[in-house]
């Protein structure tokens, strides 16, 4: 064959689309031609830029909450509602969980271990600690700083490096003003392909109804970043005395270790694995005020090593959290405001707990998804499912359970890695330069 | 969660529940097509809408055992793009892609990122300027990773005619990237 028609085969043969025969005369032509090797890395390069450039830019939009409405609409114009009654439907939330993210590998081992620690009703727990704790409720929390490091470890990709380390850096002023600064990389999933991308970094603020971010940073990213570390994390919940113990009774071989002094406050320490899954945690609480200190989970698997590391500290410390204005009230050059309701579309939990049906058939599995759709759409998700019936509430954490052991261990990596003014990709032990 | 097999069969016999948990697992896989092959995230929204009306209306009419249902999904999608990209010309002679506009407000960020996002959305635009025929079949390709078998039959084209298309496809990408191919206001 001549260069020209070894030319034309090259996309296949990258597609991996060429017959046997055909792919064996493409490769002992191209070891003996340089011209046609040449021609090859610019195809293969301009294949790894396109994947790139369409999942950078799929990414950057969600649908609009509002599509399905406008559907909904056109289905009742057409004929009269279906004979099925409805109790309360997905359709009463603007918000809807979103599948795609949800399902694809790490986030989900995110979710499941975040998911560990949420805790059910303390009043059922007859613990010692806990009525001791129980009693000692009274301690407000008032506000408290979080740090939440993720070391990540990739075993079958060595090219992304020994470890991924990620850190976020919160401070919370309860009931409702957030100060967050996510640091160094951000790790997204598509189509089952995980894209981390380096040097990402962004600061945000939501205070009362709105949400101030950083020109470049975009609500859908504060979003499932609020989502991921809001109540379906182990940073998540608001580490009060109740979050603190309740958490206990969660975990399967539960141990007591001994005591241990963190920064100076002596705490409690347990270890154990949480009720679903083989996540092994620790936590620390502290000994005289109950509250949750820190908390590390364990994710391992033959892919992948995730350790999440949540600190909480300087409770009840003075902290101000201030909009990014000036002393005329405008807001500082770089920054954005938008109203929380219309960035992220959440429901006040008050308003859907009271819609809870407690007869409610739970191995039917919309109603599971529903329950889900709504943990996602309200404005306290832990709220929202302390409030579910107990088997509620189990089904729930068996279907996100399902979801791990069906999603992980068929991710791909891609790997975006920007420095010195060069960005390499790193896709199934491929790497490219793209300047 | 329910199987996708149930849902179908729910939905064929007119259950709206179905079909919301139907449009819940597939909406984002149709919004971000859609992104990508009008480059206008409005477009993309109507789209979206579009497909999910005509797969409520094709249920009665939908066979199992002809296509899968995420490939009839898929070649459906297509055909709602290249139809709504045909009304946009026509109102619209050259419709700016907001949807590739990456480095808009970029001022703050740095410099290697601003570059990095500027290769990509020359290489949008780039795609956004291939025709109807061209642009899915790269989607299809590069952004589903879809074997060239369900191209073929998304697309409703011989197998044999996929091959050439994507290889035709990158090269009007390269010669659309490449500096002649600059328009006379310098833009690419």
């Amino acid at each position: 064959m001549e260069c020209k028609d070894i030319h034309d085969l090259l996309t296949p043969y990258l597609d991996g689309e060429l017959g046997e025969e055909e792919r064996q005369i493409v490769e002992a032509h191209l070891e003996g031609c340089r011209r046609c090797r040449e021609a090859l890395a610019t195809t293969a390069g301009l294949q790894q830029d396109l994947r790139l450039a369409f999942s950078l830019e799929a990414d950057r939009y969600s649908p609009s909450p509002q599509a399905w409405h406008g559907i909904r609409q056109y289905i009742a114009n057409q004929e009269p509602p279906a004979a099925t009654t409805k109790k309360r439907g997905l359709s009463l939330f603007p918000f809807r969980f979103n599948w795609k993210a949800g399902l694809a590998g790490a986030l989900v081992v995110a979710i499941v271990v975040g998911l560990a620690a949420t805790v059910p009703p303390l009043l059922k727990h007859e613990n010692t600690v806990l009525a001791k704790a129980a009693a000692a409720a009274s301690a407000e929390l008032e506000s408290y700083r979080v740090s939440r490091t993720t070391i990540s470890e990739f075993l079958d990709k060595p090219e992304i490096g020994p470890t991924i380390t990620n850190r976020e850096d919160w401070e919370i002023v309860l009931p409702n003003s957030v100060h967050a600064i996510q640091d160094h990389y951000y790790f997204s999933t598509s189509q089952g392909v995980a894209t981390i991308v380096y040097d990402y970094s962004f600061e945000f603020y939501a205070i009362g109804e709105n949400l101030y971010f950083q020109a470049g940073s975009r609500p859908d990213k504060i979003e499932s970043l609020m989502n991921g570390t809001n109540i379906f994390s182990s940073s998540g919940g608001t580490p009060t005395i109740e979050y603190g113990l309740g958490i206990l009774q969660f975990i399967f071989e539960l141990e007591q270790l001994p005591n241990e002094t963190l920064d100076g406050v002596e705490c409690l320490h347990y270890s154990g694995v949480p009720r679903f899954g083989n996540i092994p945690c620790e936590i620390w609480i502290g000994k005289n005020d109950y509250f949750i200190r820190q908390v590390i989970n364990r994710y391992e698997d033959d892919r992948l090593i995730q350790t999440f590391i949540t600190k909480y500290y300087d409770f009840n410390e003075d902290i101000d959290i201030q909009p990014p204005v000036d002393s005329s009230g405008s807001l500082l050059s770089g920054w954005e405001t938008e109203s929380i309701e219309s960035a992220f579309f959440l429901v006040p939990v008050y308003d859907t707990i009271a819609d809870i049906d407690e007869n409610a058939d739970w191995s039917n599995p919309d109603v599971v998804l529903e329950a889900l759709a709504m943990i996602g759409s309200v404005t306290e998700p832990y709220t929202y499912y302390q409030a579910l019936p107990e088997e509620g509430q189990q089904a729930i954490m068996d279907f996100l359970k399902s979801v791990m052991a069906g999603s992980v261990g068929e991710i791909k990596i891609t790997t975006t890695i920007i420095s010195d003014g060069k960005t390499t990709v790193i896709s199934d032990g491929q790497t490219t330069i793209i300047k | 969660m329910e199987d996708t097999h149930k849902l179908i069969r729910r939905w064929q016999r007119g259950d709206s529940q179905a079909f919301e948990l139907l449009f819940l697992k597939y909406e984002g896989l149709v919004f971000r097509s859609a992104v990508l092959m009008t480059g206008n995230r409005q477009q993309a929204e109507d789209v979206l809408q579009d497909v999910f009306t005509s797969v409520w209306d094709a249920r009665g009419s939908y066979n199992p055992k002809k296509a899968k249902f995420i490939t009839w999904l898929h070649r459906i999608t297509v055909n709602r793009c290249i139809d709504n990209h045909r009304r946009q010309k026509l109102r619209q002679p050259c419709p700016e892609s907001d949807a590739f506009e990456m480095v808009a407000d970029s001022d703050d960020l740095p410099e290697e990122e601003v570059i990095n996002k500027l290769e990509c959305q020359r290489l949008l635009q780039a795609v956004s300027r291939l025709d109807d025929r061209h642009r899915p079949a790269l989607v299809l390709r590069y952004f589903h990773d879809l074997p060239y078998r369900d191209i073929a039959e998304i697309l409703d084209i011989p197998l044999g005619t996929v091959k050439p298309r994507i290889h035709n496809a990158l090269g009007l990408l390269r010669q659309e990237l490449s500096p002649l191919a600059l328009d006379n206001e310098g833009r690419f």
